[in-house]
């Protein structure tokens, strides 16, 4: 066992060229200074990573970690995350998730695993404690995820996590996702793109070394305190019943779902998405990640209609609605049909959704006819959809295009598709950005992985009453001095200046292993992390110390992207959202326009301390935080 | 509904499978009572999550169980349930 507490104590080093095997100590400074998962694992990424390196070359890294609470029973802490240079944005790449191989990987004795190179022919890595050997696996090339999960059961037994690329992944589409056990996916930025550029198919692991913790009796009383909270939360039933379906009419109503290619806004998704369907007819069953008392995730089961016997499990299952928003999927069945070839062939439903509904509108407009899509007919709903699915992951015809993101895509169609596509730094946005503004939508301008929501959940999502703030900010550990600017407007808070806030906080729970969703971070702030991660780690740190740390891997991977040339321009909105007003329910909502969006974005800076002309990080901030070698890299 | 179960000394255990949610919190808590550490590996009461086929949990528990109860009492799903010695259960 680790001599540090709450961390197995190892970093994995797997290189496929020499197929080289080594084994480093965690250091101790490290986990103070990145806490863990994408912390640590952004820490790595940016040494390792030459800038400028094609991120489908030998010389990109692939590094998964999971966190410090990670493998105990701290309730919602065994999500993990893998970082690299991603394939579809060519900027910082990661991806977050629960129940995934990294946790494994820690039982078996290693927080972090760093793969470099590329195989000659197409290998798996097989770990098993200290046994690590790399194998081959030309036998599984060509195999979808549950072919080969189900392979490698049965080879080496039920007792081996199993995370693999499926047919995308292969095909270097680049947003492949890399998948877990046949359900948790790593699934934005090309992170399964990545493996298949390696010619990595798969990492088996088993581990048998326990995760122990510096003060038993007092990790156990937070831990029970919290689960107690969980326990009797109306958050907790109603995430079991629905899952991020709960979430359905808020994000519809104010606006964080567009759909037909983010060019309209609607307020009645439950109309054809009913929970009533959805429970009766759609899900099965709830069931949870490790050490989780909520089980948000869903086992679909289909008894009738138009795709009986369908039977899987998976993470979320209404997140998936892009299928919905962005390509007009019609209702439940045609949803989890999408979703069912979405896990079979292993890629991420954001990007796809976004690049299907994108080609869909170009045929609706006369952008591309039939001559570009090999004579196929797009409309919006679920047929075009499956079609260009089946199209994407084997790269075929149109679909050779669409499996390098709409920003490649649309710089191949010309001006006018340019002024169509929906994404972020290159990323396919997951939540609309012309309705009402909240952490959460306005964190996607700013998310150095491009344009997705994960660290800037919040209260912020529905209005409340201005009085909430306050007490909110102070809980994430937003200083007195800044509480005034932070929590101006009319509803109570700044929505650039909050967000900064609210992505360092999110930051130390992510790199702790935590949970992002709702019914978990609701009964946490930043104290009671604090005391969690002092009574598991024995480290005696401070809540200013650790919200430090927060800020400090932030700005690790703007600092990444910065290298490799990105600026303010890169955190502007898509052109959309700047000249098009969207109508949603009985309200009509301005264009952002690029004035409104760059006062934003100056308030944002400003509050993060950064160079408010470009949004380059500022000498002063790159001090305080520990940064000041890095300043002869960002030029 | 599937059941299985563990008695010594008229102690039992009883687990329903379809209440489970696969979230491992019983492997957790058991090992460490046993090893002072969370290890899924080490503990006497086994969720097998996937490999029997399909999307259905079993549990079951190896010969260490010692029936002493840490699984149900933090059991979130009321998959587990306690029984102590003449309490009268479903088993």
């Amino acid at each position: 066992m680790s001599s540090l507490y709450g961390y197995a104590g190892k970093i994995l080093y797997v290189d496929l060229d020499s197929r080289r095997i080594r084994k480093e100590p965690l250091g101790e400074e490290l986990v103070r200074n990145y806490i863990g998962s994408i912390g640590i694992n952004s820490k790595l990424a940016y040494d390792l990573i030459a800038p400028g390196i094609d991120p489908l070359s030998p010389e990109n890294y692939l590094i998964f970690g999971t966190g410090p609470l990670g493998g105990t029973v701290a309730p919602g802490c065994s999500r993990s995350d893998v970082t690299s240079k991603s394939p579809l944005t060519n900027l910082f790449g990661s991806a977050n998730s629960g129940d995934s191989i990294a946790l494994m990987l820690k039982f078996a004795g290693y927080d972090h695993l760093v793969i470099s190179g590329r195989a000659e022919t197409p290998v798996y890595l097989k770990v098993n404690d200290d046994d690590v050997e790399i194998c081959d696996a030309s036998y599984l090339w060509g195999k979808d995820v549950w072919e080969t999960t189900d392979i490698l059961w049965a080879e080496l037994g039920g007792d081996y996590w199993v995370n693999c690329i499926g047919t995308a992944g292969e095909n270097l589409v680049r947003y492949a996702a890399s998948v877990t056990n046949k359900h948790s996916f790593y699934s934005r930025t090309g992170m399964g793109t990545v493996m298949g550029s390696k010619n990595l198919k798969a990492i088996a692991a088993r581990g048998s070394k326990g995760v122990a913790v510096a003060d038993q009796k007092a990790f156990l009383k937070i831990v029970d305190e919290i689960v107690e909270k969980i326990k009797n939360s109306p958050a907790t039933q109603l995430w079991r019943d629905l899952g991020f379906v709960v979430a359905f009419p808020a994000y519809s109503e104010y606006g964080l779902f567009e759909r037909y290619n983010y060019a309209e806004g609607f307020s009645d998704l439950v109309k054809d998405f009913s929970k009533e369907d959805y429970k009766g007819h759609v899900v099965k069953r709830n069931y949870a990640c490790p050490s989780c008392p909520v089980g948000c995730r869903q086992v679909v089961e289909i008894k009738d209609g138009t795709y009986p016997g369908l039977n899987y499990r998976v993470a979320a299952l209404g997140s998936q609605v892009g299928y919905h928003n962005q390509a007009g999927v019609e209702n439940w069945d045609e949803l989890v049909r999408c979703v069912e070839l979405e896990n079979r062939y292993g890629i991420d439903s954001n990007s796809l959704a976004g690049c299907v509904g994108f080609a869909i509108e170009l045929y609706k407009r006369g952008i591309i006819t039939k001559h570009d899509t090999d004579g196929m007919e797009l409309d919006w709903g679920g047929e075009t959809t499956q079609g260009l699915i089946e199209k994407i992951v084997r790269r075929e015809g149109i679909g050779d295009i669409l499996a390098n993101g709409v920003k490649a895509a649309a710089a191949k169609f010309g001006p006018e598709a340019e002024r169509l596509a929906g994404h972020i730094k290159g990323l396919e946005m997951a939540l609309g950005v012309r309705g009402r503004l909240s952490t959460e939508n306005f964190g996607e301008f700013t998310n150095p992985r491009g344009g997705h929501l994960e660290r800037s959940p919040s209260l912020t999502f529905i209005p409340r009453k201005p009085k909430a703030f306050p007490p909110f900010s102070r809980g994430i550990g937003v200083p007195e001095d800044r509480i005034e600017k932070v929590c101006d407007g009319p509803e109570g808070f700044n929505v650039s200046r909050l967000t900064k806030w609210v992505e360092d906080y999110n930051t130390v729970l992510v790199s702790m292993g935590v949970c992002h969703r709702t019914p978990i971070t609701q009964h946490l702030n930043l104290k009671i992390i604090t005391e969690l991660y002092r009574a598991t780690t024995g480290i005696d740190i401070e809540t200013t110390e650790l919200r430090q740390a927060g800020e400090r891997i932030w700005n690790l991977q703007r600092a990444f992207n910065q290298r490799e040339g990105a600026d303010r321009k890169d955190d502007m909105p898509p052109w959309r959202a700047l000249n098009e007003s969207i109508t949603i329910g009985d309200k009509d909502y301005p264009p952002i326009t690029e004035k409104k969006a760059n006062k934003l974005l100056d308030e944002y800076y400003d509050e993060r301390g950064w160079n408010i002309k470009d949004g380059t990080i500022s000498k002063e901030k790159l001090d305080e935080l520990g940064l000041t070698h890095i300043a002869s890299d960002l030029g | 509904m599937s059941l299985a179960y563990k008695s010594i000394n008229g102690r039992r255990i009883v687990a329903d499978d379809e209440k489970c949610n696969g979230c491992l919190i019983c492997q957790l808590r058991c090992s460490f009572r046993f090893e002072k550490a969370f290890n899924i590996a080490k503990a006497a009461i086994r969720v097998d999550r996937f490999t029997k086929g399909g999307t259905d949990y079993f549990i079951s528990f190896t010969d260490k169980c010692d029936v002493c109860g840490i699984c149900a009492r933090h059991c979130p799903y009321g998959a587990l349930t306690w029984h102590k010695k003449g309490e009268r259960g479903v088993v």
